[in-house]
């Protein structure tokens, strides 16, 4: 690989990896989550609606007992409807760390603050290999100033169909704390997709969080006011 | 006459007397440490509480402490700042930028007030600076530095406890170590709506006597808050000291400050903190049931000894009646007689409580074994006890009262002897 515009190499992979994820104009899926804890394990099933970066909508459908919970981001903003309490909250950022609906996930998880794009150093490591996928390795360390916990993020990309196949993410002093990792590719909604995610904290010993999408469709049309507060607490 | 008689008589059996002379002196001096005790650690508390946290003076505009929206700033904070410390009153004054928001690393986030201040003035205000454990007080690091309290940094994972019991080279316990020129990522509301966030990195650790504070505060510099929140020059609290103490309830300027600025809350630190004036008065209550509780004690035990003293000189009692005292005059001596027993031992428990006030208000009293709930409370780890001069006179006053009544039964059980059985007793 020459020397010149080697770095324009790695963030045209990022860039094309970040389209490639939410590249589609919208799309409705179905999956379950699973949460893992070490003495128990609740699976839940969830509806969830994207349009472009802006907006997203998530929806319990079982257990009963959370039926009708539902989640909404709207730009930077995130919204919560309990329907067993019947409240609408606005997540306040101290909130925004708090676990989404369980799972190791976090509402921050929903809001991209920063781009993953510009405000990162990139670095190109050698290949490797993950779920039989040819992978490029890729180091992410996020600018000086910029607001974000991480240290650094080591982030494998699939030099085929351009999915981020893992990432690690590291706090300040090198160690490890999340993996966030796909176990299956598979056709889906017309295209390679990854149909199985997991999130594992690395220090919490039997915690993990799998998602596993049943369906999707992509390119559905949704108009910008289905993601309403309204619309969240009517939504099926 | 009367007076010799009950002298004598004091001194006629020395062990019962000095019996009650030791009760009663031993009693004042409870009483008196137990007071200077609460009333030290009461006074420390509020003078930590006004210097580290209220101060004496503290103005807000009008409405932000029903919601503390941050949209309600001081109009024209930094001017009306500039004219309080012209004040010949006021010894310091600092101005605040306050937000609401989270501070996370990667560890997880967690709800903290977020204070922007300017460094040297609070220095002067809350003597911050002095609480700085570890790296420095904004001092080192050209943008974003942030202090953290020493509880925050324990649950962000920066702080390294010793293992109990191990040394320094000098033999002193070892200190805990703290990590410190860490990332940090601020988040908060600005007015708006908009959720803002920032990059700090801490530039040292706090630790005041109470570990709640440390926890829920952090500070960071007055203009970088305002950089982030979009405001310049902004300011939602000023925080005054003042010469003295006394005038934070009464002074006129305060009072004109108020009246000239309908639109500001002034408020002094008793305003502020009504939870200190309600723990200061339950502490005096707490005090005077205790105080009750061991005059009670000590009022059996003059009873006691009274009563032993009549019964032993019952036919000597006897004789005096036969011989023609009256009954006001035989009431008289054995009052007269308690009250000699508690002006003696009333100074000498005086005297000695006295000093043993000084001695503890000197050396003071240890309670780092307690420290952990202390620190929750906000009360230092050492106690030094003190009390005002009129506290002296009030319990004296007391136990002297106390002496009399318990002498009332044992000189009414002496006037209900015949003298003819009285006499005929052993």
């Amino acid at each position: 690989m020459a020397v010149p515009g080697y770095s324009q190499d790695v963030k045209d992979i990022i860039r094309k990896s970040e389209e490639i994820r939410r590249g589609v104009e919208s799309s409705e899926a179905e999956m379950t989550m699973t949460i893992v804890r070490p003495t128990w394990t609740r699976t839940m099933s969830i509806k969830s609606w994207a349009k472009g970066d802006d907006y997203a909508l998530i929806l319990v459908l079982s257990p009963a007992r959370d039926k009708g919970t539902a989640t909404l981001k709207r730009q930077k903003e995130v919204w919560n409807w309990v329907p067993r309490i019947e409240r609408t909250i606005k997540l306040p950022p101290s909130m925004m760390s708090q676990p989404l609906l369980g799972s190791d996930f976090t509402n921050e998880d929903l809001v991209q603050e920063v781009s993953i794009i510009d405000d990162y150093e990139h670095k190109l490591l050698k290949d490797s290999t993950i779920q039989g996928r040819k992978c490029w390795k890729i180091e992410l360390v996020p600018h000086e100033d910029v607001a974000v916990v991480w240290g650094k993020i080591i982030s494998f990309v699939d030099q085929k169909d351009y999915i981020g196949m893992r990432s690690e993410y590291y706090d300040e002093d090198g160690y490890l704390v999340n993996v966030l990792q796909v176990l299956e590719v598979k056709p889906m909604g017309g295209k390679a997709f990854p149909t199985k995610i997991e999130m594992v904290p690395a220090d919490e010993e039997g915690h993990k969080t799998v998602m596993e999408y049943t369906s999707i469709i992509f390119d559905k049309d949704i108009s910008d006011s289905f993601f309403s507060v309204q619309n969240m607490k009517r939504v099926r | 006459m009367l007076t010799q008689v009950a002298w004598r008589n004091v001194w006629r059996s020395k062990v019962r007397s000095l019996v009650v002379i030791t009760a009663i002196s031993l009693g004042l001096i409870a009483g008196i440490f137990l007071m200077s005790f609460s009333w030290g650690m009461n006074t420390q508390r509020t003078r930590d509480i006004i210097e580290t946290r209220t101060s004496h003076i503290q103005i807000h505009q009008k409405h932000y402490k029903d919601d503390r929206k941050m949209s309600l700033f001081i109009p024209q904070g930094m001017k009306l700042l500039d004219e309080v410390k012209t004040e010949p009153e006021v010894k310091a004054a600092t101005a605040r930028i306050l937000a609401n928001g989270m501070i996370s690393n990667a560890r997880g986030g967690f709800g903290v007030q977020i204070n922007g201040i300017i460094p040297e003035e609070e220095a002067k205000v809350t003597k911050l600076d002095t609480r700085v454990v570890a790296g420095e007080y904004f001092e080192g690091l050209k943008t974003n530095p942030i202090l953290i309290g020493d509880k925050l940094a324990e649950k962000m994972g920066w702080k390294e406890i010793p293992e109990p019991g191990v040394k320094n080279e000098d033999g002193s316990p070892a200190q805990p170590t703290y990590q410190i020129r860490k990332k940090v990522v601020l988040a908060f509301q600005a007015p708006g709506g908009k959720t803002k966030y920032g990059s700090f990195k801490v530039v040292g650790v706090y630790k005041s006597i109470n570990s709640k504070f440390d926890e829920s505060n952090v500070f960071v510099q007055f203009e970088d808050l305002n950089r982030l929140t979009g405001t310049e020059n902004q300011a939602h609290e000023i925080a005054i000291m003042l010469n003295d103490q006394n005038m934070a309830e009464d002074s006129t300027f305060l009072a004109s400050l108020a009246a000239g600025n309908p639109q500001l809350l002034v408020e002094n630190w008793k305003d502020i903190s009504p939870d200190l004036k309600l723990i200061d008065e339950t502490f005096a209550i707490t005090v005077y049931i205790f105080m009750g509780i061991i005059l009670l004690a000590l009022l059996f035990g003059i009873v006691n000894t009274m009563l032993m003293a009549v019964m032993e000189r019952t036919k000597e009692l006897g004789m005096l009646m036969a011989i023609g005292m009256n009954k006001d005059k035989i009431f008289s001596m054995i009052m007269l007689e308690t009250i000699f027993l508690s002006t003696i031992g009333g100074p000498i428990g005086l005297l000695l409580g006295y000093g043993l006030v000084r001695l503890f208000g000197n050396i003071g009293i240890d309670l780092s074994s307690m420290a952990e709930a202390g620190a929750q409370m906000g009360i230092g780890t050492m106690v030094y006890t003190d009390l005002e001069t009129h506290y002296y006179f009030q319990i004296a006053l007391m136990v002297v009262v106390t002496a009399l009544i318990a002498a009332i039964y044992p000189a009414y059980k002496a006037l209900q002897l015949k003298p003819v059985e009285a006499i005929r007793s052993i």
